[in-house]
């Protein structure tokens, strides 16, 4: 299949399209806890938080992008079916997850889809094992890294403010949340804008609009983050099932430490070039938090689910984007 | 606008930077270990992520009772706080059962409802203000006691998550109850802290007719905000409970006031949100009951007032 520079164009607009979804489902995320414990208004909160995901572009490298553009799946097999499938296969994915109410991951959902595509087109030795494997390692870790931290940081909290009066205490970490959301919309908006840049950027080497070696254009970074920073504002407060009351009550103090724990752990991940899933990083925090209180003020049901969406996104989705592409191997050229 | 005093300027900040510094104390060796295992190797890093989770989340589960008993009372003061006086061997600073939450939404409420035998009537609103009067003592949760209007039903409100004690004692008082949980749906700005008393409190229970719970909850919202401007109001809250079966769910809403004058206003505004002909099919309206002056405080080392 070659469609040309409007087929690039087109496949392109599908990856910020995806961009954008990702923005406004996971809105909720990062302003979940700043809204719920009154902070901030739906509207403010939602605004600060697509303000953090654009301004990430000044702040970060591009490991994730590299990674996900050529760390995943041989470049030599990409071209614009492979990644088309991919695109197609982690949306699918996303969208049938969030029919199911399955706390799903698109950046797995995304690495999935490259990885089922590539290896229905040119069998597994398509796939860069070592580049699967650190993400594959860190679907479990992130999450659980999110947990232990998320923990630790609360019961310290705990342990210093046992005896504020909570009218004191609450507005101080009020404020605080403010920058633990804005520090978890930057990590965010690094993590999940840069897996939308490795597949466009990969999309162009492989049709010969980026020269002979893989790198990001510029015009690619500011139009993924301005995509899911668009994406982050048009989620608004109708998206927001709030993560944090879904699985545990938050107060104040366990927002920041949710958020704050989490945005580190997805920070850590990106400069190490692991794109992970913010979604079950924050969750993993959240559930640190309520278990710092007490194990049984988790909703264990819930995190239950989201061990399942662990194991089945990756699978799942490159399963869908295969036989997408085997759809789209039928079309002729 | 209200002018802060430098003060509490001043002592926010001094809490905020603690605050900083204590989750800095904790993230950066934190992952200067992680870092260490991710360079000795990515299992490396799995295993001892995994193991030290689970560790975590049995030491929480099961060797950690203190998880358990009651939430801290508050200090006095800055010194005390970070002083850290055993926060067992002080009583609450307020003896009311009823202050009004300090800002922070009601995720979920547990509702219970109780109907006494009739020959044992008179015994349950002392014991279930006595469970209340108790839980203050010892928990900044919010636990209050209503009683039915225009019925001879009495209901328990209280954040679940922050129990100081089991309701079990209270069970054997009564006769039957009914147990629902809430979870927050909207809520309106409360100035609110725990020090500030209520003068009064109101809940709705109202169950909208089929395929009406959008109707309802948006006449609960609208209801809260009408009310939510009134003086001397100092929250507003709607929740929904979960739907089961067929039934539809329940909507809470609940009001609370500094000024019981503000009253009459609150309730000509739920009679025309709540009355006939509205997309509720069952309303039934509960009033704060007077447990602080209905129930004197137990002296130390009384027998509670539970342990009949």
């Amino acid at each position: 299949m070659n469609l040309g520079l409007l087929g690039v164009v087109l496949i392109i607009a599908v990856a910020l399209l995806f961009d954008f979804i990702n923005g406004m489902h996971d809105a909720a995320n990062s302003i979940a806890t700043v809204v719920g414990t009154r902070v901030l208004r739906p509207f403010q909160a939602v605004i600060w938080a697509a303000f953090f995901n654009f301004a990430a572009v000044f702040v970060f490298g591009l490991s994730v992008a590299n990674t996900v553009g050529k760390g995943v799946i041989d470049t030599k097999i990409v071209d614009e079916r492979v990644i088309l499938a991919a695109l197609v296969g982690a949306i699918v994915w996303d969208m049938l997850t969030w029919f199911w109410g399955l706390p799903s991951s698109s950046s797995h959902a995304l690495v999935g889809g490259l990885v089922g595509a590539a290896v229905v087109k040119a069998g597994w030795g398509a796939v860069v094992t070592s580049g699967l494997e650190k993400t594959g390692i860190f679907i479990v870790v992130s999450p659980i890294l999110g947990f232990i931290l998320a923990t630790l940081v609360a019961s310290a909290l705990r342990a210093l403010f046992r005896n504020t009066r909570p009218a004191l205490a609450n507005p101080v970490f009020r404020r605080l949340q403010l920058l633990s959301a804005a520090a978890y919309s930057l990590a965010h908006g690094s993590n999940d804008s840069q897996k939308t840049m490795g597949v466009i950027s990969v999309l162009l080497l492989s049709t010969g609009h980026l020269g002979g070696h893989f790198h990001v254009p510029l015009w690619v970074i500011v139009a993924c983050y301005t995509s899911i920073a668009l994406g982050t504002l048009a989620g608004g407060w109708r998206i927001v099932r709030t993560m944090g009351s879904r699985l545990t009550p938050l107060e104040p103090y366990g927002g920041f430490s949710a958020e704050l724990s989490a945005a580190t752990s997805i920070v850590y991940a990106a400069q190490l070039g692991v794109p992970v899933s913010t979604t079950h990083t924050i969750a993993g925090a959240i559930a640190g938090v309520g278990a710092a209180r007490r194990a049984s003020a988790v909703r264990w049901r819930l995190a239950q689910s989201i061990v399942w969406a662990w194991i089945l996104t990756i699978p799942a989705a490159a399963g869908v984007a295969g036989l997408i592409w085997l759809l789209l191997h039928l079309v002729p050229s | 606008m209200t002018q802060v005093p430098l003060g509490r300027i001043v002592r926010e900040l001094v809490l905020g930077l603690l605050a900083i510094v204590t989750a800095a104390a904790v993230l950066v060796p934190s992952f200067l270990v992680v870092h260490l295992l991710y360079r000795s190797g990515l299992y490396q890093l799995l295993i001892a992520t995994v193991g030290v989770g689970v560790l975590l989340m049995l030491y929480q589960a099961r060797m950690r009772p203190v998880l358990r008993s009651a939430a801290a009372p508050p200090a006095a003061s800055i010194g005390e706080a970070i002083g850290g006086e055993p926060a067992t061997e002080r009583a609450r600073d307020t003896a009311a059962a009823f202050r009004i939450w300090g800002g922070v939404p009601l995720e979920t409420l547990r509702v219970a409802l109780f109907e006494a035998e009739p020959d044992r009537r008179s015994r349950l609103t002392p014991a279930l203000c006595a469970y209340v009067r108790d839980h203050a003592l010892t928990s900044a949760a919010l636990a209050w006691a209503f009683a039915e209007v225009g019925g001879g039903r009495l209901l328990l409100l209280r954040e679940p998550e922050s129990i100081g004690q089991p309701l079990a004692p209270l069970m054997g008082v009564l006769a039957g109850a009914e147990e629902r949980s809430f979870r927050h749906l909207w809520s309106a700005e409360g100035p609110a802290g725990y020090e500030q008393p209520v003068g009064f409190a109101t809940v709705v229970l109202a169950q909208p007719l089929a395929g009406h719970e959008a109707e309802l909850h948006s006449a609960a919202v609208k209801v809260g905000e009408r009310v939510a401007a009134l003086a001397d109001m100092a929250g507003v809250e709607a929740l929904m409970s979960q739907a089961e079966g067929a039934e539809p769910p329940w909507v809470l809403w609940l009001a609370a006031g500094r000024d019981r004058a503000v009253r009459r206003q609150v309730y000509v505004a739920l009679e025309a949100a709540f009355g006939a002909g509205g997309p509720a099919q069952r309303v039934s309206r509960y009033d704060l009951i007077a447990c602080d002056a209905l129930v004197p405080l137990r002296p130390a080392g009384a027998r509670s007032a539970l342990e009949v």
